[in-house]
């Protein structure tokens, strides 16, 4: 039976992709279908498969040094691709806001007629509504990566970083499809991605403008690597006159030669995968192509200027830490309410979007490090949850009075012997009751919602110690 | 906007300010070079890897011998036209296949690619472990030929087949940039597919549905 997804998780108007959410209470009422959980661990079993009979933590480091040596020379490496990339045809246009790079991307639109836009998977795209500013323009955006296309189709945002329709089971799909398409009833996946196909290949041909994302820039040759599994990305920037690559200003690598690291970690990575079925290495604009490249900020150097935080750039979008991560698999993607879910999302988005608007987030993981083991760029994810725990009380992070209050209520009770005991006892009495008549107070309920908690010991440790001598 | 370029690589450079000056040499290229043994043993892996990505391969002993190959796969995928790519090895290849409507792909408008059962392209670089190719699509026509037929061969020489994806594998990668060719570079391994409803792997989503790789010993 198809779960009711109307009124999931609509797609918002904010330029930065945020909805305003309230983040504790979507965390409180997880509600991830049992399909992304097994779809996860699924995920998780195949990059490991694909990670034997290679040098992983070899690749890791590679790739991690890579990176580091690519964000602390960025400047100069972004100057040098631009020239490169210029000199093989291409135009660099620069966006220092979300706003600014929405702005360039309708700017040539207009100049080059464009009134539909095929676009291959792009989470910049998402982070700056590219979608919604399109339709505001008059120009239809047409999704063609396969989950992409689902959850347009259900209005809804991605819900993962690579399986955007992770969140949809295919009786989902099918009527998802039976409502917009007009298509008869089918689950059958084949089925449904042969009605996508022959919708989709015909928005191709028409379409003036195609937009595809960037995986990797290399500063050395000013040529640009797109991963894709289904072709789409293919079609999106070889059939439309004009080619736009939307780019975050951390894509660089240096050298080409770097990139085979990045090839086998990504796909192993993100799809368990050796490689993905198409890496398009993009070389220059062919005669009667325009080809453009929006290099853009978005609040990326705020990350940068942090040495805290700047390891979060070196991110290749993988989705690996979205995996594993206990809380992500329990609430899903949506709970973020932003472009980023998962570790990483908690991660960038305080800064992204503003610390009042995801301040909440950092405080969303377990800190078990799953994170940072599985990374394929070794982002020490956890320190940096923590180091932004600490800038969101700084901030005056909504909670943190409460905070205060327990922790200083907790320091009263450890000041003296007697005052301990009095506070464990009068806790263990509350915690029986509580456990009684099914309620706790605050976050204690919301805690308790989904949890079985355990029962407290009729006889404490210390009463049966003093008992037992 | 039009000082936008300027904006960001200020922000960048003073995002920066606190490394300025340390020394960050750039790290060495990591060898990612295997020894696979002699090259009809890395022709064997390569169908291996091709293999469990639900695409064809088989080891020919020449053009000749390819060309017949290459007509039972096409028989045996009920394929009529094939559209070649303009490099010398698919071409001759081509030349050699008898019952089949075979053009030239660049001389067809590249939307008109899509009535073509199948696209013949040759590779510039085999890498064997993950039983993957390299092809260069230098013009319009080229470049959406892997995706538009619901069938595509590729074939390439035995002397380009490689052990692991490393930089000598990648040499024509490099190559094409450093002539400032036009158009991608594209590596391809397998089938197009997807996963995207709840992991269930559809094969020829918007690329073809079936690849078949041949290697030509004397190509």
């Amino acid at each position: 039976m198809a779960r009711d997804i109307s009124n999931a998780n609509r797609r918002s108007n904010d330029s930065e992709g945020l909805i305003a959410h309230d983040v504790a209470r979507a965390f409180q009422r997880p509600d991830a279908p049992q399909v992304l959980t097994q779809t996860l661990e699924h995920s998780v079993d195949n990059a490991h498969r694909a990670r034997e009979q290679i040098e992983w933590q070899a690749l890791r480091s590679a790739a991690h040094d890579i990176k580091a040596y690519a964000i602390e020379n960025l400047d100069s490496l972004l100057v040098e691709f631009e020239r490169q990339f210029a000199a093989r045809g291409g135009t660099v246009v620069w966006a220092q806001t979300a706003g600014e790079g929405v702005a360039q991307l309708l700017e040539i639109c207009r100049r080059h007629d464009v009134r539909s836009v095929v676009k291959g998977k792009s989470m910049l795209s998402e982070e700056l509504a590219v979608n919604e500013h399109l339709e505001s323009a008059g120009i239809e955006p047409v999704e063609t990566d396969l989950g992409e296309f689902i959850v347009q189709l259900a209005g809804q945002r991605p819900s993962h970083i690579v399986g955007p329709a992770l969140h949809l089971s295919r009786q989902d799909v099918g009527t998802i499809f039976q409502r917009r398409l007009g298509t008869e009833y089918t689950d059958d996946p084949e089925q449904l991605m042969t009605l996508a196909r022959v919708r989709l290949r015909k928005r191709y041909l028409e379409a003036g403008l195609g937009l595809t994302g960037v995986n990797f820039a290399v500063a050395e040759t000013g040529t640009i690597a797109v991963i894709e599994n289904e072709g789409n990305g293919g079609l999106s920037s070889s059939v439309p006159p004009v080619h736009v690559f939307l780019m975050g200003i951390e894509k660089i690598i240096p050298r080409l030669a770097d990139l085979p690291v990045f090839l086998q970690v990504l796909a192993r990575s993100a799809t368990g995968q050796k490689i993905e079925v198409y890496t398009h290495h993009f070389l220059g604009a062919e005669p009667g192509k325009t080809v453009y490249c929006i290099i853009v900020d978005a609040n990326r150097t705020k990350l940068l200027a942090d040495p805290q935080t700047r390891e979060s750039l070196y991110c290749i979008r993988c989705g690996a830490c979205l995996n594993v991560c206990p809380v992500y698999r329990r609430a899903g993607g949506f709970a973020y309410g932003g472009t980023y879910g998962g570790p990483i999302g908690a991660a960038i988005a305080p800064t992204l979007s503003g610390m009042d608007r995801a301040g909440e987030l950092p405080f969303v993981s377990t800190l078990c490090g799953a994170c940072r083991d599985e990374c394929p760029v070794k982002i020490d994810l956890p320190h940096q949850l923590v180091y932004l725990r600490h800038q969101a009380i700084l901030a005056g992070r909504p909670n943190s009075r409460a905070l205060e209050t327990g922790i200083a209520m907790w320091a009263r009770a450890m000041q003296t012997l007697s005052s301990y005991r009095r506070s464990v006892s009068w806790l263990r009495r509350a915690a029986a009751v509580g456990r009684a008549i099914g309620w706790y107070p605050g976050v204690l309920g919301a805690w308790a919602k989904f949890r079985t908690v355990p029962p407290v010991a009729r006889v404490s440790f210390k009463e049966w110690w003093e008992r037992r001598s | 906007m039009t000082d936008a370029r300027e904006r960001v690589l200020a922000a960048v450079s003073q995002a920066l300010a606190d490394v300025r000056g340390r020394e960050h040499p750039l790290p060495p290229v990591l060898d990612l070079a295997k020894d696979g043994g002699d090259r009809e043993a890395l022709a064997e892996r390569f169908a291996i890897e091709l293999t469990a990505l639900a695409g064809t391969c088989a080891l020919v002993a020449d053009n000749r011998a390819c060309a017949a190959a290459v007509g039972d796969f096409l028989r045996g995928r009920a394929v009529q036209s094939v559209a070649v790519q303009s490099r010398p090895l698919a071409q001759d290849i081509a030349s050699q296949l008898s019952g089949f409507d075979v053009t030239n792909a660049t001389a067809a408008d590249k939307t008109a690619l899509e009535s073509y059962d199948c696209s013949l392209l040759q590779a510039e670089s085999l890498l064997a472990d993950t039983g993957s190719a390299i092809v260069i699509a230098d013009n319009a026509s080229d470049r959406v030929l892997p995706y538009l037929p619901r069938t595509s061969v590729i074939v390439g020489g035995l002397s380009v087949l490689h052990a692991t994806m490393d930089v000598s594998s990648i040499a024509c990668i490099q190559q094409a940039a450093a002539r400032r060719a036009p158009g991608e570079a594209l590596i391809v391994a397998g089938p197009s597919r997807t996963a995207d409803i709840e992991k269930t792997l559809v094969l020829g989503a918007h690329g073809p549905q079936g690849l078949g790789v041949f290697i030509v010993k004397n190509a």
